[in-house]
C-alpha cells in the first residue's frame, strides 16, 4: 500500500504511470482486487 | 526471580504472547517502561485483521472487541478523480478487517493478564538484557526504586519499533535486517467528528497519499496525508532468533496503511 499510494520525489513520470497501472490492476482486475483483499485481511502467519 | 519467559515490553505482542502462554502452562513475567494509565490511553492502529480478531475470539479475549468493533467489509482506493471499492469480504472468501483501536486492545489484555494473577510490571525503568550467550539470560529493572533481576529460560523482545532488544541479537550471523527508510513521515489529525465515510478510503494524488480512517463507529474519525520527512519512519523486517526472540514491531513495523 506504501509503495503503491505514496508520492515518492524522486518518482519519474514512468513511475507515476506505473503506480497508477498498479491501482487500476488492483481494482479493476478481480485477480488483482483479490491479491489486495488477502493481503489487507491478513495472510496467515505461519 | 526466576521465571520461565522473561518478556519486554507490555504492547500487543508482549502481553498476547503472556497471555498464549499462560493458556499452555507456561510462566511469564512482563515489563514496560510506561505506566498502565500511558499504555491504556496512548492512540496507536486501529483496525485489526483477521488473524488478529479469530486469535483473539479463540483465546478469550475478544468479547468487548465483538461487542464495540466496527466490522468493515471493504475499502476505497481514490485516483485519477474516482473513488474504487475494494470488497475485501467477497474476495477474500469471507474475510474482514476490524476498526477497534489498539489501546483498547491493550486493555482487554491487561485486565485478562491480571485476572489470570499474571505478572505485569509497568513503569519500570533501566531495563536491560544481559547472559544472552548461555542458556539463563537475565532481565533487570528498576521496579519502585528497587533493582530486580529476573532469571528467564527465554527472552522475548517485544519493545516495539524503537527497539533495544534487537539490537543485543548479533548481526551478521543470527540476525539479519531487511531495512527500507520511507523519505517522508506522516501527519495524523484525530478529530472527535461523525464519520466522513463508513469505510477507509486511501487516496493517492499528485500532493501525495492521503488517508480517511476511523478509530470507533460512533464519533471518532481521522485523517493523515504525507509530508516530507522531518523525522523519518522506517520499516523493518527480520528472521527471528532461538532466544533471546523479538515480536511486534520489535521484529517487523511498517507504515500507517501497510
Amino acid at each position: 500500500m506504501t509503495s503503491m499510494l505514496h508520492r515518492f520525489s524522486e518518482a519519474t513520470d514512468f513511475d507515476l504511470r506505473r503506480q497508477i497501472a498498479e491501482l487500476e490492476t488492483v481494482t479493476s482486475s478481480p485477480a488483482g482486487a483479490r491479491l489486495l483483499a488477502e493481503n489487507y485481511t491478513g495472510l496467515p502467519l505461519t | 526471580m526466576r521465571t520461565q519467559v522473561g518478556i519486554v515490553g507490555a504492547g500487543p505482542a508482549g502481553l498476547m504472547l503472556s497471555h498464549l502462554l499462560h493458556q499452555r502452562g507456561i510462566e511469564s513475567v512482563v515489563v514496560d517502561v510506561k505506566t498502565r494509565e500511558d499504555i491504556e490511553e496512548t492512540i496507536k492502529a486501529g483496525v485489526l485483521e483477521q488473524g488478529t480478531v479469530d486469535l483473539m475470539c479463540q483465546t478469550g479475549v475478544g468479547d468487548r472487541m465483538r461487542r464495540d468493533g466496527f466490522v468493515h467489509h471493504g475499502i476505497n482506493l481514490a485516483f485519477s478523480g474516482a473513488i474504487h471499492r475494494v470488497d475485501l469480504f467477497e474476495l477474500s472468501g469471507g474475510r474482514s478487517v476490524t476498526v477497534y483501536p489498539q489501546h483498547e486492545v491493550l486493555k482487554d489484555l491487561i485486565a485478562r493478564r491480571l485476572a489470570d494473577s499474571g505478572d505485569v510490571r509497568f513503569g519500570v525503568s533501566e531495563t536491560t538484557v544481559d547472559g544472552l550467550d548461555g542458556d539463563r539470560p537475565t532481565v533487570s529493572f528498576l521496579d519502585g526504586g528497587q533493582r530486580q533481576q529476573l532469571e528467564c529460560d527465554f527472552v522475548a523482545g517485544c519493545d516495539g519499533s524503537q527497539t533495544y532488544t534487537r539490537f543485543l541479537i548479533p548481526e551478521g550471523t543470527i540476525r539479519t535486517d531487511f531495512f527500507r527508510q520511507y523519505p517522508f513521515a506522516w501527519f495524523g489529525i484525530l478529530a472527535e467528528a461523525p464519520p466522513s465515510s463508513d469505510e477507509l478510503i486511501y487516496a493517492h494524488s499528485d500532493r501525495g497519499f492521503a488517508l480517511i480512517s476511523t478509530r470507533s463507529p460512533m464519533s471518532m474519525c481521522s485523517t493523515g496525508r504525507s509530508a516530507p520527512a522531518t523525522r523519518p519512519r522506517t520499516a523493518a523486517c527480520w528472521r527471528p532468533t532461538r532466544r533471546p526472540c523479538c515480536g511486534g514491531s520489535g521484529g517487523h513495523s511498517t507504515s500507517p496503511g501497510g
